[in-house]
């Protein structure tokens, strides 16, 4: 049985009447702000303080120990000193662009999580549409880069702006069409129908029901598309974009403070985003025994960010063409090989 | 691809033994090479005042004072301007100057970092190393380089 979308699960709990618009407006706003918190939650936590832990592991270092319990507290240190930096404004930026691209880059993640199904009845809404929707609003933020790089009236960051685009265009192809090959597994877009899907059992091993899960069914297309999301997101080898040490923050180059801030849990959001979307189409979603669907779930988003975290300790990062050439030329011949297969195996066989 | 699989097994292994090679500085100090050059330490007695250390300091850090006797007076080492290259050390005769392992140095202004010659031979040892003797084995090297067939001097 499938999960209800939240505002129906509130409705049923405060004994209201969920057919009223009046009464699912409200309620669907305090579903979406219930997500939105967890989620900001979980980029807040990954962002300051997991991000430095779990690097500092694979590269054998002592990470922040000394603020509160294991340094959880420069957290709050760190939110402290970006927010009471002064905001600066560079000469000649166009300033609805300019102010409007971490916006954009912040809320397209947050979009995604909408349709989302996070187990223990946490799933806001559930369109037939679900994985189209999901990859459509991910993909603003590709937007909001040019917008920040364009707008900052600095050659830097239009350049920067430019390579982030230039990235995205180039994996968010492979990364569709391989989520397409798991439609066509599925034979539905929509979210709950994929994680119901993979709720069947695909061999019995032992006695122990290994799920038909859509990582073991097709780990080829699971591999293609982790590394087409850690490219998607942002993530070393595919840093290119922001590339920190050597070509300085490109389209954020301009930003302080708040807006800072803004791009920079956008991006964690972003990442948090690419997990969840793994999570559900390939990781059979909340699925997992004894604890609940939600803990199942951000668990294996943050396997995810581990993952991108390990890939950034491991991986060197390439030059902007052999990423251009890996994208088009690699990428994106494999998903189309995958997809192809998929087609054959569900037309022919299933 | 073989060798991106082969980081990433090679950072989990070190992810995983939980070792780490930072430590945490104030409470624990760190290890130092026997061959790391710290803060100077001058010795008076063996001093002959030949001036080679203040004629081969590359960028003046060192200033020697004597009286019409040759008769030391000042001895004068700034070890925020030194770049800590040992020639001094390497060419004294009678291993006056030696750079210790000793970099536990602070001050409020640069002129604090201005020694002169009680300061000089107040720097401590670094735990009690001895760096002439852990670095003579190096030092042993370096001089037999010359010797064989071929003369590279």
């Amino acid at each position: 049985m499938q999960a209800a979308p939240l505002p129906e699960t509130l409705a049923d709990l405060l004994g209201l009447d969920p057919s009223n618009p009046g009464v699912l407006a409200v309620l669907s706003i305090v579903g979406a702000t219930i997500i939105g918190t967890i989620m900001l939650l979980n980029a807040a936590l990954a962002g300051p303080w997991a991000k430095r832990k779990i690097t500092a592991a694979f590269t054998d270092r002592i990470a922040v120990n000394r603020h509160g319990p294991a340094g959880l507290l420069i957290i709050v240190a760190d939110a402290v000193r970006l927010i009471s930096k002064e905001l600066i404004v560079p000469d000649g930026v166009d300033r609805p662009a300019w102010d409007l691209a971490p916006l954009v880059i912040a809320s397209s993640a947050l979009l995604g999580f909408a349709v989302i199904p996070m187990g223990s009845g946490i799933h806001l809404a559930d369109p037939e549409a679900g994985l189209a929707y999901v990859f459509a609003v991910a993909s603003i933020a590709s937007l909001g880069l040019v917008m920040a790089g364009y707008a900052s009236n600095n050659k830097y960051s239009f350049l920067g702006g430019l390579r982030a685009v230039a990235q995205n265009l180039a994996y968010e192809i492979p990364l569709i069409l391989t989520g397409v090959s798991v439609v066509l597994f599925a034979g539905t877009l929509q979210m709950s129908g994929i994680v119901a899907a993979q709720a069947e059992t695909l061999v019995s091993i032992a006695g122990i029901d290994i799920p038909a899960w859509y990582a073991f069914v097709n780990p080829f297309a699971f591999v293609l598309f982790m590394i087409a999301n850690l490219a998607e997101v942002g993530r070393n080898p595919f840093d290119i974009p922001e590339a920190p040490t050597e070509i300085v923050a490109g389209y954020q180059t301009e930003y302080s403070s708040v807006y800072f801030v803004l791009i920079y849990l956008g991006e964690f959001v972003h990442i948090f985003l690419g997990g969840a979307i793994v999570a559900t189409i390939f990781l059979g979603g909340p699925a997992g025994p004894v604890l609940p669907g939600i803990v199942w779930f951000l668990i294996k988003i943050w396997g995810v960010f581990m993952f991108t975290q390990w890939a950034r300790s491991a991986v060197p990062r390439v030059r902007i063409d052999q990423l251009i050439t890996i994208g088009w030329k690699g990428l994106l011949v494999l998903a189309f090989a995958n997809l192809i297969l998929t087609a054959v195996i569900v037309g022919v066989i299933v | 691809m073989i060798g991106v699989l082969k980081s990433m097994a090679t950072t989990m292994k070190h992810a995983l033994d939980g070792e780490t090679f930072t430590v945490e500085y104030p409470e624990t100090t760190p290890e130092v090479s026997p061959r790391f050059r710290g803060v100077h330490k001058f010795s008076q007695e063996r001093c002959i005042w030949c001036r080679q250390c203040e004629n081969v300091c590359p960028n003046n850090t060192i200033h020697i004072v004597t009286d019409d006797q040759r008769n030391g007076e000042q001895y004068n080492l700034h070890i925020g301007q030194c770049i800590y290259c040992r020639l001094c050390e390497e060419v004294c005769p009678v291993d006056a100057i030696l750079l210790t392992q000793n970099f536990e140095f602070t001050a409020d202004t640069k002129d604090d970092f201005a020694y002169n010659k009680e300061q000089l031979k107040n720097v401590p040892w670094y735990k009690d190393i001895d760096p002439l003797q852990s670095r003579e084995p190096d030092r042993g090297a370096w001089i037999g380089e010359g010797e064989g067939d071929i003369d590279y001097q």
